[in-house]
């Protein structure tokens, strides 16, 4: 069979819709919710970040008051994994006008024993590595 | 294949490589499959495919005997979870029998099953553009 996990895909799409709500938010304790616990952001190529170190990183990075627009490309989903491909640009507001930043990410999420799905690994540049 | 393959994956990306290298190309689908879940989506054989249709492709596509090489790039784990990027090189036989060389990147996501050994959730390769 070829795949079509429907409803999965469903909420897998609608927690990337609310994540860049969340963002453009500003919010840094709502964005940090939809990520697990131990999760891994490689928002600089080769250079992983988990724990205490990502989350004062997205907080700086929040507090610049970015706005993210994503396109989701491919999505691959199973009962309690998946992988997304997602073109994004983030503009940043700064005294020289608006610096825009974008990139294909490559994300896993996976699902918690609440039936949540949360970021496990987010990674903004994908395989340009 | 008489010689029996150890299939363990450890935490060691380098070492889940060889392993997967080696399965793929012991040329039997039976073998390359145990490091799949049961409910894994692969992209391997060019459609995205689940349950058995998963395995008939892959078994059919390694009984034709292609040739992997990979080399691991880039790693990111957490507790339950792993993404792996691959660049790899497969030595097959095209429809008309000549020889092919694919060349491309892999993202593999790994996860802890049950009994908190590494298996394959979900692969993602993606040819190189010969145009790049």
């Amino acid at each position: 069979m070829t795949v079509d996990n429907v409803e999965l895909t469903k909420e897998v799409l609608a927690h990337a819709e609310n994540y860049v709500r969340a963002f453009n938010s500003g919010d840094a304790a709502a964005v940090d919710r939809l990520y697990t616990e131990d999760a891994v952001s490689v928002w600089e190529k080769g250079k992983p970040v988990s724990g205490a170190e990502r989350r004062a990183g997205l907080a700086e990075y929040l507090a610049q008051r970015p706005v993210m627009k994503i396109e989701i490309l491919e999505s691959y989903v199973i009962s309690d994994t998946a992988l997304l491909a997602v073109d994004w640009t983030i503009d940043i507001p700064t005294a020289q006008g608006t610096e825009r930043q974008q990139g294909i990410g490559v994300d896993v999420l996976r699902r918690g024993a609440d039936g949540q799905w949360r970021f496990a690994v987010d990674n903004p540049y994908g395989t340009d590595i | 294949m008489s010689q029996a393959l150890d299939l363990t994956l450890t935490d060691d990306p380098h070492q889940q490589n060889d392993v997967f290298t080696d399965a793929f190309n012991s040329g039997e689908g039976a073998i390359f499959d145990q490091l799949y879940r049961s409910d894994a989506i692969s992209n391997l054989t060019g459609r995205t495919l689940t349950g058995s249709a998963r395995t008939q492709a892959i078994t059919e596509f390694l009984a034709t005997g292609p040739k992997l090489t990979a080399k691991v790039r880039q790693t990111y784990r957490t507790g339950d979870t792993m993404l792996l990027i691959v660049d790899f090189s497969v030595e097959t036989v095209g429809a008309d029998g000549t020889p092919e060389k694919l060349d491309g990147r892999c993202t593999d996501v790994l996860v802890r099953d049950a009994n908190g050994k590494w298996i394959m959730a979900i692969d993602r390769p993606v040819m190189q553009d010969p145009n790049a």
